[in-house]
């Protein structure tokens, strides 16, 4: 849920996605403590709906503060020296360090994980999906399920790749 | 609308929200899907995935490209994605690269050049895919080495045993050969012993001697007439050879007695004998050991014999003398 939230600030090109996500999700919990229980909504559904009301906050501060420098600072996480927000450039050395890093985070997954998530990724357009088809019939799973696991190792290997990289 | 058709659709509305190019109010509602909805969010994010991967191949163009440039990259986080993207596309790159020109590569721990994935991945389908023939072919090509195996071994033990069995025959065999031959060397040595000893007896013995013979020829006895015949027996003397001379060869067969003329007993009997003519004369001979005989006199009873029965024809007296 964290992790969607986190997106859903971020397409709204919220400056803090992960603040307003932890804050979205500390309010859910801190009604979930008053009232023992949400009613009238899912729980997913009632998380969008503070996560709507923390963004509106959040635009109106904005507008009513205007950005500020530590906002330019904290969004840039390990690639805070890019020069141009449609093209970001990258030096060798911030490369290698993320190869690096993707090398230690794929050893940390299990085999399986690991195979799939490689051989996943492999080929383009036609011979990418023939090559998932392929998969998905190997391992006795639709396309969908396919996919779904393949985001899942991958969203393990992002996260696992960021804290690497941020570590360095 | 065919299933495929509406996936396609609805990839591309997923697509164009990702860039940013849907209106406000339905990217309102996709808003609400990707926090409420599970399934939707997890399309989105594989969606997400392939436009970044996309992007990173260079293959977007047109407006997706431009968007993706203009709207996607705003952001940091999503700025990340794309480099991670690239790293992980670079890092198949970078394997494959060095798989072909089999040079030294950063080897991330199970990943494999493009190519041998594919091959690898083939290969795999060989063992995961439930090719049932083949791995029922595996299976008993298994058992059959296992069975042939396990034949060959017990064969193989087995004339093995058989090879010990006549090797251990042949040299029981070989033993009982040298001992018949030692055996034999004995007895060889002991006839060697036995033939000395006896040559050596024999020249120790005295040379074997000539009997000693007497020989007399007696007369039937007549009445009235004078002493008995005189039989000088000297000393040393084996045998007393006598010949009664017959007045009539009347009978096929006769026998002769020695009776000791002072007891009157019988001394010696003869076996049956036939008559034999030599010179005008028709006889019997016998042939009395000279020990039997002391220095007195005797009688010779000559018995005709016929049958079972024996009749007295002649009586030879005579008289030994020792010297």
């Amino acid at each position: 849920m964290r992790r969607r939230l986190v997106r859903y600030f971020d397409f709204r090109n919220c400056p803090f996605p992960d603040d307003l996500a932890d804050e979205t999700l500390n309010r859910v919990a801190r009604k979930l403590e008053e009232k023992g229980e949400i009613v009238g909504a899912t729980p997913a559904h009632y998380c969008y709906i503070v996560a709507r009301l923390v963004l509106l906050e959040s635009v109106r501060r904005r507008d009513h503060d205007g950005p500020s420098l530590d906002d330019t600072e904290r969004s840039g996480g390990v690639l805070a020296s890019l020069a141009k927000p449609s093209e970001p450039a990258i030096d060798t050395a911030v490369k290698e360090r993320l190869f690096t890093c993707l090398e230690q985070c794929l050893s940390k997954l299990r085999t399986q994980e690991r195979e799939l998530i490689l051989e996943y990724y492999q080929g383009i357009q036609r011979e990418k999906i023939e090559r998932r088809s392929q998969m998905a019939a190997q391992r006795g799973l639709t396309m969908n399920a396919l996919s779904i696991r393949a985001c899942r190792i991958r969203t393990k290997l992002e996260a696992c790749v960021k804290a690497c990289s941020e570590e360095t | 609308m065919p299933s495929a058709d509406k996936q396609r659709l609805n990839d591309l509305v997923l697509s164009r929200y990702l860039l940013g190019s849907l209106p406000a109010e339905e990217a309102e509602r996709l808003d609400e899907l990707s926090v409420a909805d599970d399934e939707f969010a997890l399309r989105l994010d594989a969606a997400e995935n392939d436009l970044v991967d996309a992007y990173a191949r260079g293959e977007l163009s047109g407006d997706a490209l431009e968007q993706f440039q203009k709207f996607y990259l705003s952001s940091p986080r999503r700025r990340e994605k794309l480099e991670f993207a690239r790293t992980l596309l670079h890092s198949g790159e970078r394997t494959a690269d060095a798989g072909a020109r089999a040079t030294t590569r950063h080897a991330i721990p199970g990943a494999k050049p493009t190519d041998q994935t594919s091959q690898s991945s083939s290969l795999r389908r060989w063992f995961t895919v439930p090719r049932l023939r083949l791995q029922w072919g595996f299976a008993f090509a298994a058992v059959a080495l296992l069975f042939g195996g396990s034949y060959l071994f017990v064969e193989n033990e087995r004339l093995r045993h058989q090879a010990n069995e006549a090797r251990n025959q042949q040299i029981a065999l070989n033993q009982h050969a040298q001992e018949l031959e030692k055996q034999l060397d004995e007895q060889r040595s002991t006839n060697a012993s036995t033939v000395k000893e006896l040559d050596r007896l024999r020249e120790t013995l005295p040379p074997p001697r000539a009997l000693k013979i007497v020989a007399a020829l007696l007369l039937p006895q007549m009445r009235g007439v004078g002493e008995a015949p005189t039989v000088s027996v000297p000393p040393g003397t084996d045998q007393v050879q006598l010949r009664l001379q017959l007045e009539s060869n009347d009978f096929p067969a006769y026998q002769v007695a020695l009776r000791d003329s002072v007891t009157n007993q019988v001394l010696w009997r003869s076996a049956k004998l036939k008559a034999k003519l030599q010179g005008d004369a028709v006889g019997v001979s016998i042939s009395l050991a000279a020990s039997l005989l002391k220095q007195q006199n005797y009688m010779l009873e000559l018995y005709g014999a016929a049958g079972t029965s024996a009749e007295l024809m002649a009586s030879y007296p005579f008289r030994v003398v020792l010297k």
